[in-house]
């Protein structure tokens, strides 16, 4: 503890809220999450305030219209045991179905903020979460959630306080997890990916906590839900029509051999293996295009196998492919959790057809010595994996990317007559083996 | 920024005031990790492009280390030895995982954020406009692990992911308009807590 300072100064002997003069229309602007928010909309003349530093900046003078949401910024209820004030509210909308939604920012002082979703007539009460989720489907806290929809979520409008920089037009990409009442929400943009755990909530539970009149919570009865249910009819029916259309094309083969396994083999290596290429005999993919499969199986556990895969064909065409096959196990004090697979594939979508070999570079955790348990390693201990060659395997992926395209199209040109924007790729993941393990 | 007569003039240039926030915490505050007793020393207000935290010193007499706060979280995290293979490894992208002894952590934030203030005792100077670049790993359990990089090097602490009232938090600062909450039956609901818990 060298370097020891002492105080120049100290914060105030209480915290408070910050009031302040909004810089343009100069009505009363009340920061709530004082020091934790970072803009605010004035709530007299709609110009977003930058509240981030003592001197308040304006980001965007609007004077626009403000609407009071239902549930009123500033407005406090008693929800799942904590006293909560309504700071923000934002709606939001699908970039490409148009579909919108209101969520507001609850915040106390000592836990945080939640959000609070309203959808027609479902509420959430979402929480952000700290802590990895490697994938829903397979299993989180005990529970196995199933995917209910992914999207580009964008803010259509903003009042109150936000601890980010919320914007109208900001942009991030969705995807919900549902096991009702559970749900978990995955967003992400550039920098950050995050996981909420939200619970659904009745509307007279709101309704009764934030003292609304029944027929808000109720839904339903919404103009704004009905008016939409109202125009979109028609453009629904256009959209069953063509998803009818499209199982019915999906389903037909059209005299292409369905998953053929053109090559399977399993590979018996140890510690002298690693890195080492591992060649294998020439099979012959049919001259028919289409897409094909490399799938990687090992039996590990608690450990993981990596391959480096180059499938090389006529004209030295090359295939890479570098499946990880991890799983790991254990329990911890929330009881017994799960992650990883055993089983990993990848598929390339086009594949033209001639004889082909295997190159494979193996590498794997039982290769080495565990640093935290040394002398229990033998350089022998075999490590064994599949790997599995399918061509044309059938593509529900593709069938549901061509559902997606299809539906939200006609609905989206009804709402907005212009070209939805590109959404912003994912951040591919680093390759991990940099960081795994540490010596 | 707001010049406060009653710094000293040395202070000036080495440490900002601090802008206040609302945080309930403050030097003196006590908090219980791992059935430790430990006491709030010291803290750095860290700021990036879109928002705040605080990084609060804490101490037990032992074992330093650090309570993060950031938007009503809290983290607490404990120095390590950098390992070897991040020496001089690249920057991880999003998503990327490391494994700890057989634990992965998944990379789910990169910041670069600047110090703008600290009070009270720290265990390294933390100027005024120090800037940090930031990779958080989180494992599915809730461990947290954090890689920093300043022109001091790089710095790697290892710790949990914590939820406020596990903290038996003493000698809180009084919040206007607030009354500090009763601990809650995790019956209640709160999505802050997993589904049976």
């Amino acid at each position: 503890m060298s370097d020891t300072q002492s105080p120049p100064w100290r914060a105030p002997s209480a915290a408070r809220a910050r009031v302040l003069n909004c810089p343009s229309c100069g009505g009363s602007v009340t920061v709530r999450a004082n020091g934790i928010s970072i803009t605010a909309v004035c709530s007299s003349c709609g110009s977003t305030l930058d509240v981030s530093n003592p001197d308040v900046r304006l980001i965007e003078e609007v004077r626009r219209r403000t609407h009071e949401p239902p549930i009123a910024i500033g407005m406090r209820g008693l929800l799942v045991g904590t006293l909560w004030e309504v700071a923000g509210f934002q709606s939001r909308a699908d970039a490409t179905n148009g579909w919108s939604w209101d969520e507001y920012l609850l915040f106390n002082p000592y836990r945080g903020f939640r959000f609070l979703v309203q959808d027609d007539d479902d509420w959430v009460l979402y929480c952000m979460l700290r802590q990895d989720v490697p994938d829903p489907v397979q299993g989180f806290e005990g529970r196995r959630y199933t995917q209910r929809g992914t999207g580009i979520a964008r803010t259509t409008y903003v009042l109150g306080e936000f601890y980010w920089r919320a914007r109208v037009g900001d942009e991030v990409s969705t995807a919900e997890y549902i096991d009702s009442p559970w749900l978990l929400s995955r967003e992400q943009n550039g920098d950050e990916i995050i996981w909420s755990r939200g619970i659904q909530l009745e509307g007279e539970t709101v309704g009764t906590a934030f003292g609304l009149q029944s027929d808000f919570v109720s839904g339903g009865v919404s103009g704004k839900a009905a008016s939409r249910n109202e125009r979109t009819n028609g453009v629904i029916w256009v959209g069953v029509a063509a998803v009818i259309m499209l199982l019915l094309l999906h389903m037909i083969p059209f005299g292409t051999s369905r998953s053929a396994v053109v090559f399977g083999r399993t590979f018996h290596t140890t510690a002298a293996n690693e890195g080492s290429t591992l060649t294998t005999e020439v099979f012959t993919i049919s001259a028919k295009g289409g897409n094909l499969r490399i799938t990687a199986q090992a039996p590990v556990f608690n450990n993981w196998v990596e391959l480096g895969i180059s499938m090389v064909g006529p004209d030295d065409i090359t295939f890479n492919a570098t499946p990880s096959i991890e799983y790991y196990y254990g329990q911890d004090s929330d009881g017994s959790w799960s992650e990883g697979s055993q089983s990993t594939s990848v598929t390339f979508r086009s594949v033209p057809g001639g004889d082909y070999r295997l190159l494979i570079e193996p590498y794997a955790g039982a290769y080495r010595a565990n640093p935290e348990n040394p002398n229990a390693w033998k350089p022998n201990t075999p490590v064994d994996f599949t790997v599995t060659v399918t061509r044309h395997v059938p593509s529900w992926g593709n069938f549901w990317i061509a559902l997606l395209l299809l539906i939200p199209y006609p609905i989206f040109r009804y709402f907005f007559p212009s070209t939805p924007p590109a959404p912003k790729p994912d951040a591919s993941p680093w390759p991990a083996s940099t960081w795994k393990p540490p010596p | 920024m707001v010049v406060r007569s009653d710094v000293s003039v040395a202070a000036i240039g080495t440490m900002a005031s601090l802008p206040d926030d609302i945080s309930p915490l403050r030097i003196g505050t006590g908090l219980v990790v791992d059935d430790r007793a430990y006491v709030v020393l010291g803290r750095i207000r860290m700021y990036w492009a879109d928002g705040a935290w605080n990084e609060w010193f804490i101490d037990d007499g032992t074992t330093p280390g650090w309570l993060v706060e950031a938007q009503g979280f809290f983290s607490v995290a404990f120095p390590l030895p950098l390992p070897p293979v991040l020496v001089d490894a690249p920057w991880p992208v999003l998503g990327a995982t490391l494994d700890l002894g057989g634990t992965i952590y998944r990379v789910s934030d990169l910041k670069e954020a600047t110090c703008r203030g600290s009070e009270g005792e720290l265990p390294f100077a933390a100027p005024s406009g120090r800037v940090v670049r930031y990779a958080d790993l989180n494992s599915p359990a809730g461990g947290f692990v954090s890689l920093e990089d300043s022109d001091e090097g790089r710095r790697f602490s290892s710790g949990a992911n914590v939820h406020g009232d596990d903290l038996g938090f003493s000698n809180l600062r009084p919040v206007e308009g607030w009354v500090e909450p009763p601990r809650r039956a995790r019956s209640d609901g709160d999505p802050e807590f997993p589904p049976g818990s």
